[in-house]
């Protein structure tokens, strides 16, 4: 059993984002300001230690990969939250065999959506456990964080 | 054969996905019926005879899981193929659910061609896993 740490983050969201969306990320240490309200999903995860997971992306970038998912020139604005519930619940599920190892079962929630503020989010982001921010080609910025508790949580 | 297919995802991005990857495996495909948790799936398999099932574990209201456990307890039911398509990926949880009686596992994030293998090798009569 292993602590989720940035370079893991950093890894399971990329690779997940490269396979399912075909969209290439990389991590940034200064990344832009997010331009307004973001979509935030979150994920409780329960194992040998419980967390909650987090990703948030701004709706324009959600929309792109909610596209990308369904191989379609664009997408409704209604599929953007559920693209970025899903994509963390798959990242989700590739950061739980790093964390507990294959023969483990580790217990995953429902991925909730909302859109919150850049503040609101940032804060979260800041009181993370680790976090990270990651920048696709165009230079458009992914937050990924784990929030990890001592006491062990029931999934949502 | 034409196949009549049942997908039960909560997210409809995803059961989007699974149509289309059906649809690009270039399998016969009659109708494909969609349910967003295993109550609802219930619901649609006491309705419509259903070939094959495709089926997320974690969704509000009744889990994958508890689905395949209910099908196992219907005498009509427990002989229709379930395969569960998840993100996720540990072995343990796919072993406890091919005690439970999941004809294979296909993890998320997937490949259209995963689903054409899967019916082929499920309705053919033969277990996968993918």
């Amino acid at each position: 059993m292993s602590q989720p740490s940035r370079e893991m983050l950093a890894a399971t969201l990329g690779r997940t984002l490269e396979e399912a969306a075909f969209l290439f990320v990389e991590a940034e240490e200064h990344p832009p300001p997010f331009q307004g309200a973001v979509l935030e999903a979150r994920l409780r995860y329960a194992g040998d230690h419980a967390g909650e997971l987090i990703l948030a992306m701004e709706p324009a970038l959600a929309a792109f990969l909610a596209a990308n998912l369904l191989g379609e020139d664009e997408a409704e604005a209604a599929r953007s939250a559920d693209a970025v519930g899903e994509l963390l619940n798959m990242a989700a599920g590739m950061l739980a065999v790093e964390l507990f190892g294959p023969d483990q079962s580790c217990r995953l929630g429902v991925p909730e959506v909302r859109e919150v503020s850049a503040e609101d989010h940032l804060r979260a982001f800041d009181e993370a456990t680790c976090a990270v921010s990651l920048v696709e080609e165009a230079g458009r910025r992914i937050d990924v964080a784990a929030r990890v508790s001592l006491e062990p949580e029931r999934p949502r | 054969m034409s196949y009549s297919i049942l997908v039960v995802d909560d997210s409809s991005i995803v059961r989007t996905m699974v149509r289309k990857s059906i649809a690009m495996a270039g399998l016969d495909v009659g109708a494909i019926h969609e349910a967003s948790n295993g109550m609802e799936a219930l619901e649609v398999l006491a309705k419509e005879w259903i070939d094959i099932v495709f089926a997320d574990l974690n969704m509000p209201q009744m889990s994958g899981t508890e689905l395949v456990e209910r099908m196992a307890l219907d005498g009509t039911l427990g002989s229709t193929p379930v395969v569960i398509v998840s993100s996720e990926q540990s072995q343990a949880k796919i072993e406890e659910l091919t005690r439970c009686g999941i004809r294979a596992y296909i993890k998320k994030p997937f490949r259209p061609e995963s689903f054409r293998d899967v019916v082929e090798n499920v309705l053919g009569g033969k277990d996968a896993t993918s």
